[in-house]
C-alpha cells in the first residue's frame, strides 16, 4: 500500500488578510462606479444601447441578484439624457371619423400644453358663441327672417281669408290643418241651415270652396319652400355669427401651434365642427330630461378634449420605464369603456396607454418570464416591434371575439429599444423555438456568476461593500468585516478561486450584519458581525440538515464511521433547499454474482435515479469491463444501491464510491467506515471534479464529530476540488489537529487504497496484476464467475476453461 | 282665469297667466273651449281640412273633430297638472263649448282677470302642443322685455297698475304704463300711478295715448317686446267686442282685469 497524505490545512481554506488592505473601515473608501466582473455582459449592454438599427434589442440572461436591473438601468439612464427628446403623444376625436381617433405628436411638455390650451378656448368659445346669440344683432336678425317668413305665410292666408270672406266663406284653423266653411253673421253655418239653402247656392258655395282649398294647398306647399329658405337663413346666420365669434379665438390657438402641421390640420376640424355644431354651445345650459327620467347629460365638449397618453412634464424628461406587470394591455394599451344606461360605450377619451407608449422614444425593461407567462403579450410585443408601431386592439378584436364596434385608434410610430431580463434557459428555449426571436432580440447581455479572486478584486469588492453601506445607511465595515465577507463571497460559489457576482446575497448579508452590531451597540460592523450574520442565515435555514443528522446519530439512518465492511462505502449526497445547501452521508453498497456483465442499479430500475446518476454507473460497469475482461466474457451481475434513500438520486458524483464498494465486494476486502468518498469515475478510472465539495467535506465531518473523532476519520475527494475549499473553521481545526483527514485523489487506485488499505496493484511486464492486490483480487474473482459461467453454458460437462492460465491474461 | 282654445294656444299667455296666479295666490282656473263653428263645420257634407304640414286634403267627420278636440283637452289637462305640480297652485280645469272669446268672459263671471292669448300670427307655424305646453311652464317671460299696464279714467285703473307691478316685479321685467282715452288727456291718473308705484319702491315708463287704436297698441307692444298687457274690463270702458278686437292684433297675452 502506499502512503497517501491528507492535504495540507492551507489548502482547505483561502483566507482574504485584512493587512492587504489600506483603509481601517469602509467609510474611507470612494464609491464604486464601475462593475465587477461583468465586462462582458456590460460591453454587450452598450453596444445593444448604443446601435441604432432594428433588431437590436437586448436579451439580458444570467443569475437573478447579479445586479443585471441596476447595470442596465444606468446604462439606460446616462443614455436617455443624453438621447433625442422623446415625444408627447395624444389622441384626439376624428371628426370626419369618430371611431378613428387621430394620434397627435407634440414636443415633450406641448401635449399638456395643448390639452390646457383646448379646455380654455371650449370655455371661451362657449361664453363667446352664447354671447353671440344673445345680442341684440342676433336676434334683431332672427326676428328679420322669421318677420319676413310670418309675413309671407300671414300674406298668402289672409289673401286667400280675404277672398273667402267675399263669398261668405270663412277660413278655420282645425286640430291638425285649416279648411274652409259657408258663413252666416260670422257664424259657421250649421248642417240643417245648409240643407235648407238653394241647391244652386249650394253648388256655388261648395264649387268655391273647392277652388279655395285647391289654392290653400298651394299656399300650403309654398309655405314648405319658404320654411326650407328660413332654416337655410338661420342656419347661414348661425354660421356667420359663430364664425364670427370664434375666428379670433381660433386663430389664437392656431398660431400657437403652427409648427405642428398636424396639430394645426386638427384645429382646422375644431373650428369647422364649432361652427356646424354652434347650438351646442349656446344651448349647453339647457337641461333635457333624459331617457326614464334620468337627467342627461349636458351637450358633449368631450369631443374637443385632448387625450393625453404620454406626457412628459420637461423636454428631457427619462423614458426609461419598467413594466412590472407586462400584460397584453398593459403593454399595448387598451380602449376602457363606461356603462351609460346599461350599454358599454368609449370614445377617444377612454384610450389608455401602455408601457410601449410610455417608453416610446426611449427604453422598455421586462421580465421575460412576466412576459411569457402573460396571455399574448408576447405575441403582442413582437408585432410591435416587427411593425414598428403600436396599435391598440383588444384580444376581442383581434380574434373576433365580439362584434360590438368599438375604436380603432390611429396607430402610433414606435421607435424604442427594448430590454428583456431573463434566464440562460428562456434565452435559449426562445432562440430555438421562436424564429421571431432572434430577427428582434439580436444582443444577448450575459451576465456572469462569479468572477476571478484576485488582489485587485478583493479592491474593488471592498469599495463595492462601501457603496452599498453608504447607500443602504449601515454602519461602516471595518477592514476584517469586509476581508469575512470577501471569504464567504468565495463560498458561495464553492471556489476559493472565485467571488460571487449575486449583489442580492451580499446586501442581504450586510444589512445582517448591521443589525447584529447594532443590537450590540456597535458603530462599526466587525468580522464577528458577519460571521454571526452567516451562522444566523445558515441556522434559519437548517432544520432538515438538522433532523437528517439527528436520524443518523441515532441509527435511524445507518452510517458507519469506524470499522470496515465489504461492499460498503460511505458516499457524501447534497441536498439544495433553495439558495440552501447541505451534505449528508450516505451508505451505498454493493452485491456481486455470477451473470452476463450487467451491472444494475436499483434506483434506476425503481425510477429514483436520474439520468446522470445512471450514466455514471454505466461508466464504472465499463471500466470494470475494460480493465478485467477484454479476453473473456464479462460474467458479472452486480447490483448497486443507495441504502435508505427514498427520493430520486441525481447527479455521478458517487460513481467513485460505487465503484469502490463494488471492487470490495469482488475482491472480498473491507472498506473503512470512517472515510467517506465523492467524485464522478471516468472509463479509464479517473476521478474527476464534483459540486459542493464543501458542503459534503462537512456534513461527514458532522457526523464524525458528533460521535467523537478519532483521528483516522476523512473524506476522500477529487483533487480536481482542492482549489474549491473553503471549508468552515471547525473543520480546518480539526484537520490542523491530526483528528479529520481530506485526501485528494487523482485515480480510483488512490480511493481504493486509502479505503481498504490494500495496494491496488499495478500490472507487471505480463500484464498480470498481483495476486494480493485489490486488482488482482478483482481480477481473479472475474476470471472465475467467467469460468463457472462456462460451465453453465456447457451444461453440467466439464470443458476445457477458455480462460487463459494466469501470466498469460493480456496475451490472451 | 287663462281661455285655452285649440286654434288659440299659446305658451306665453300660460306662463304669464300662472306666473301671475302664484305671485299673488290666486286660483288659476283654466276653460278649454270647443269651438262651436269648428264643430258645425265638421257636420257639413263636405267638410274637408288640408294638413298644415301635409298639403294633403282629407274629409273630416264632426265625430273626428270631436274625438280630437277630447284628446287636446286632455293633454292640456295633463300638462296643466304637471306644470304646476310644484308651484303650490290651486288650478281647476273645465271644458266648455261655445265661441271661443265669448265663452271665456262669460264663464270669467268671478274671475279677476281673464289671460286671453294675443292672436296676431295666428296662421303662422306653431310648435307642437307638447312642445308649447313645455316652454309655457317655464315660466320665465322671454327676456329682454317687459310689462304694459292700460290705464284709463275707470276705477278698475289701480287694479290693473297692481296686477301689472305684480307680474313685473315676479318677472324681474320693465313696467310700461299705456295712459290712454280722456285719461291721457287730463294726466292725473299718470300721477297718480307714479305715486303709488314709488311708495313700493318702483317706477314705471309712460306712454300716453289718447287714441287707442288697436293697431297703434299693436304697434307699441312690438317696439316695446311687451310680453303681457293688462287691460281693463268694466264694462263701461271696452265691450268684449273691442277685448277681442284688440286681441287679434296683438301678441302678446292680454290680460283682462275685471
Amino acid at each position: 500500500m502506499t502512503s497517501f497524505k491528507p492535504l495540507d490545512t492551507a489548502l482547505l481554506y483561502h483566507r482574504c488578510d485584512p493587512q492587504e488592505f489600506g483603509f481601517e473601515t469602509t467609510a474611507e473608501l470612494p464609491q464604486l462606479t464601475e462593475t465587477i466582473g461583468q465586462q462582458r455582459a456590460s460591453d454587450a449592454v452598450e453596444f445593444g444601447i448604443s446601435i441604432e438599427r432594428q433588431g437590436y434589442n437586448l436579451f439580458v440572461m444570467g443569475p437573478a441578484g447579479a445586479g443585471r436591473h441596476a447595470l442596465v438601468q444606468q446604462f439606460l439612464e446616462r443614455k436617455a439624457a443624453s438621447g433625442r427628446a422623446a415625444l408627447d403623444w395624444a389622441y384626439v376625436n376624428n371628426f370626419a371619423q369618430p371611431h378613428k381617433p387621430l394620434a397627435l405628436a407634440l414636443p415633450a411638455g406641448r401635449g399638456q400644453q395643448l390639452k390646457n390650451d383646448m379646455q380654455q378656448l371650449i370655455e371661451e368659445l362657449r361664453l363667446a358663441i352664447a354671447s353671440a346669440f344673445e345680442s341684440d344683432e342676433y336676434r334683431s336678425r332672427i326676428g328679420q327672417i322669421d318677420a319676413e317668413f310670418n309675413e309671407h305665410q300671414e300674406k298668402a292666408l289672409g289673401e286667400l281669408g280675404q277672398e273667402a270672406a267675399g263669398g261668405n266663406i270663412g277660413l278655420l284653423r282645425t286640430p291638425s290643418g285649416f279648411s274652409f266653411a259657408p258663413l252666416k253673421a260670422g257664424e259657421v253655418i250649421g248642417p240643417e241651415d245648409y240643407a235648407k239653402l238653394p241647391q244652386a247656392e249650394r253648388e256655388q258655395l261648395e264649387q268655391t270652396m273647392s277652388q279655395l282649398q285647391a289654392k290653400l294647398e298651394k299656399v300650403f306647399l309654398q309655405v314648405r319652400q319658404w320654411r326650407r329658405e328660413r332654416r337655410d337663413k338661420i342656419r347661414d346666420l348661425n354660421r356667420g355669427v359663430t364664425l364670427s365669434a370664434v375666428g379670433q379665438l381660433m386663430e389664437e390657438i392656431k398660431a400657437r401651434y403652427a409648427d405642428l402641421p398636424r396639430v394645426a390640420d386638427y384645429l382646422k376640424a375644431v373650428q369647422q365642427d364649432v361652427i356646424e355644431n354652434a347650438d351646442d354651445f349656446h344651448k349647453g345650459q339647457e337641461s333635457v330630461p333624459g331617457p326614464f327620467g334620468m337627467p342627461a347629460a349636458e351637450p358633449s365638449f368631450r369631443r374637443y378634449a385632448v387625450n393625453v397618453i404620454v406626457g412628459r412634464g420637461r423636454p428631457n424628461d427619462s423614458s426609461v420605464v419598467f413594466e412590472d406587470h407586462p400584460t397584453y394591455q398593459n403593454l399595448v394599451g387598451r380602449v376602457e369603456h363606461i356603462a351609460q344606461f346599461g350599454t358599454l360605450v368609449t370614445d377617444f377619451g377612454l384610450i389608455k396607454p401602455g408601457a410601449l407608449h410610455r417608453a416610446n422614444g426611449g427604453y422598455l425593461m421586462l421580465d421575460v418570464y412576466k412576459l411569457l407567462t402573460q396571455p399574448f403579450a408576447w405575441e403582442g410585443l413582437k408585432r410591435a416591434l416587427s411593425t414598428r408601431e403600436i396599435r391598440i386592439e383588444s384580444l376581442g378584436q383581434m380574434y373576433s371575439l365580439v362584434s360590438t364596434e368599438s375604436l380603432e385608434p390611429e396607430p402610433i410610430p414606435l421607435d424604442l429599444k427594448v430590454v428583456l431580463f431573463g434566464e440562460r434557459l428562456h434565452y435559449y428555449l426562445l432562440y430555438a423555438w421562436d424564429p421571431d426571436f432572434r430577427k428582434l432580440f439580436k444582443v444577448a447581455a450575459d451576465f456572469e456568476d462569479h468572477f476571478p479572486r484576485t488582489a485587485q478584486t478583493h479592491g474593488l469588492y471592498a469599495r463595492l461593500v462601501a457603496t452599498i453601506v453608504r447607500r443602504d445607511g449601515l454602519h461602516a465595515f471595518e477592514r476584517a468585516a469586509v476581508a469575512r465577507v470577501i471569504e464567504h463571497g468565495a463560498r458561495r460559489v464553492g471556489d476559493a478561486k472565485k467571488l460571487s457576482a449575486n449583489l442580492r446575497d451580499l446586501v442581504d448579508l450586510l444589512g445582517e450584519a448591521d443589525f447584529w452590531a447594532r443590537r450590540a451597540g456597535r458603530q462599526q460592523v466587525g468580522a464577528d458581525d458577519v460571521q454571526r450574520a452567516i451562522d444566523a442565515q445558515l441556522h434559519r435555514a437548517d432544520r432538515l440538515r438538522a433532523q437528517v443528522n439527528e436520524a443518523i446519530l441515532r441509527g435511524t439512518l445507518m452510517i458507519d464511521t469506524d470499522g470496515g465492511k465489504v461492499g460498503q462505502v460511505n458516499g457524501l449526497s447534497v441536498f439544495e433547499l433553495g439558495n440552501y445547501a447541505f451534505a449528508e452521508p450516505t451508505r451505498i453498497t454493493a452485491t456481486a454474482r455470477l451473470g452476463e456483465g450487467q451491472v444494475i442499479d436499483v434506483q434506476r430500475e425503481v425510477e429514483l435515479g436520474g439520468s446522470i446518476h445512471s450514466k455514471g454507473v454505466m461508466i464504472l460497469s465499463s471500466f470494470l469491463a475494460a480493465r478485467f475482461s477484454t479476453h473473456r466474457p464479462h460474467s458479472l451481475s452486480a447490483s448497486l444501491v443507495f441504502e435508505q434513500t427514498y427520493g430520486t438520486v441525481e447527479g455521478d458524483s458517487a460513481s467513485t464510491g460505487e465503484l469502490c464498494a463494488l471492487m470490495s465486494s469482488l475482491a472480498e476486502l473491507p472498506i473503512r467506515q470512517s472515510l467517506a468518498v465523492t467524485g464522478s469515475i471516468n472509463q479509464l478510472g479517473q476521478v474527476q471534479a464534483i459540486g459542493a465539495v464543501n458542503e459534503k467535506i462537512e456534513g461527514f465531518f458532522d457526523i464524525c464529530s458528533a460521535r467523537g473523532l478519532t483521528g483516522s476519520q476523512g473524506v476522500i475527494i477529487p483533487a480536481s476540488n482542492v482549489d474549491n475549499l473553503m471549508l468552515r473553521g471547525d473543520v480546518v481545526q480539526a484537520v490542523r489537529d491530526a483528528k479529520f483527514s481530506i485526501y485528494a485523489i487523482e485515480s480510483i487506485d488512490q480511493a481504493i487504497e486509502l479505503l481498504t488499505g490494500v495496494a491496488a496493484g499495478e500490472r507487471d511486464v505480463a500484464g498480470n496484476w498481483p495476486e494480493t492486490s485489490v486488482n488482482g483480487r478483482v481480477a481473479r474473482r472475474l476470471r472465475e464467475l467467467a469460468e463457472l459461467r462456462l460451465k453453465f453454458a456447457a451444461g453440467g460437462k466439464r470443458r476445457q476453461p477458455l480462460a487463459p492460465k494466469r501470466g498469460h491474461e493480456r496475451k490472451a | 282665469m287663462i281661455g285655452l282654445e285649440p286654434a288659440m294656444l299659446d305658451a306665453a299667455a300660460l306662463a304669464a297667466a300662472a306666473r301671475l296666479a302664484q305671485s299673488v295666490g290666486a286660483e288659476l282656473a283654466a276653460l278649454f273651449v270647443e269651438d262651436i263653428n269648428l264643430l258645425r263645420w265638421a257636420s257639413l257634407p263636405f267638410a274637408q281640412e288640408i294638413g298644415a304640414a301635409s298639403a294633403a286634403r282629407r274629409p273630416v267627420a264632426a265625430a273626428d273633430i270631436e274625438r280630437a278636440l277630447r284628446v287636446q283637452a286632455e293633454q292640456l289637462k295633463r300638462a296643466l297638472a304637471q306644470g304646476v305640480q310644484h308651484l303650490e297652485l290651486q288650478w281647476t280645469f273645465e271644458v266648455a263649448r261655445g265661441q271661443g272669446l265669448r265663452v271665456l268672459l262669460e264663464y270669467a263671471g268671478t274671475s279677476d282677470i281673464v289671460v286671453l292669448a294675443g292672436s296676431a300670427g295666428r296662421f303662422t307655424w306653431q310648435p307642437a302642443l307638447e312642445a308649447l305646453l313645455k316652454s309655457a311652464f317655464s315660466f320665465e317671460l322671454a327676456a329682454p322685455g317687459c310689462v304694459a299696464a292700460a290705464l284709463g279714467s275707470g276705477p278698475e285703473a289701480m287694479r290693473v297698475l297692481s296686477a301689472a307691478h305684480t307680474l313685473a316685479q315676479a318677472s324681474d321685467a320693465e313696467l310700461v304704463l299705456l295712459i290712454f282715452g280722456e285719461a291721457a288727456r287730463e294726466g292725473g291718473i299718470a300721477e297718480q300711478a307714479a305715486a303709488w308705484l314709488r311708495e313700493r319702491g318702483a317706477a314705471a315708463r309712460i306712454a300716453l295715448m289718447p287714441d287707442h287704436e288697436p293697431r297703434q297698441i299693436a304697434e307699441l307692444i312690438e317696439r316695446e317686446r311687451v310680453q303681457a298687457l293688462f287691460w281693463p274690463g268694466g264694462d263701461h270702458e271696452l265691450r268684449n267686442l273691442e277685448i277681442a278686437a284688440l286681441a287679434s292684433v296683438i301678441s302678446c297675452p292680454l290680460m283682462v282685469v275685471k
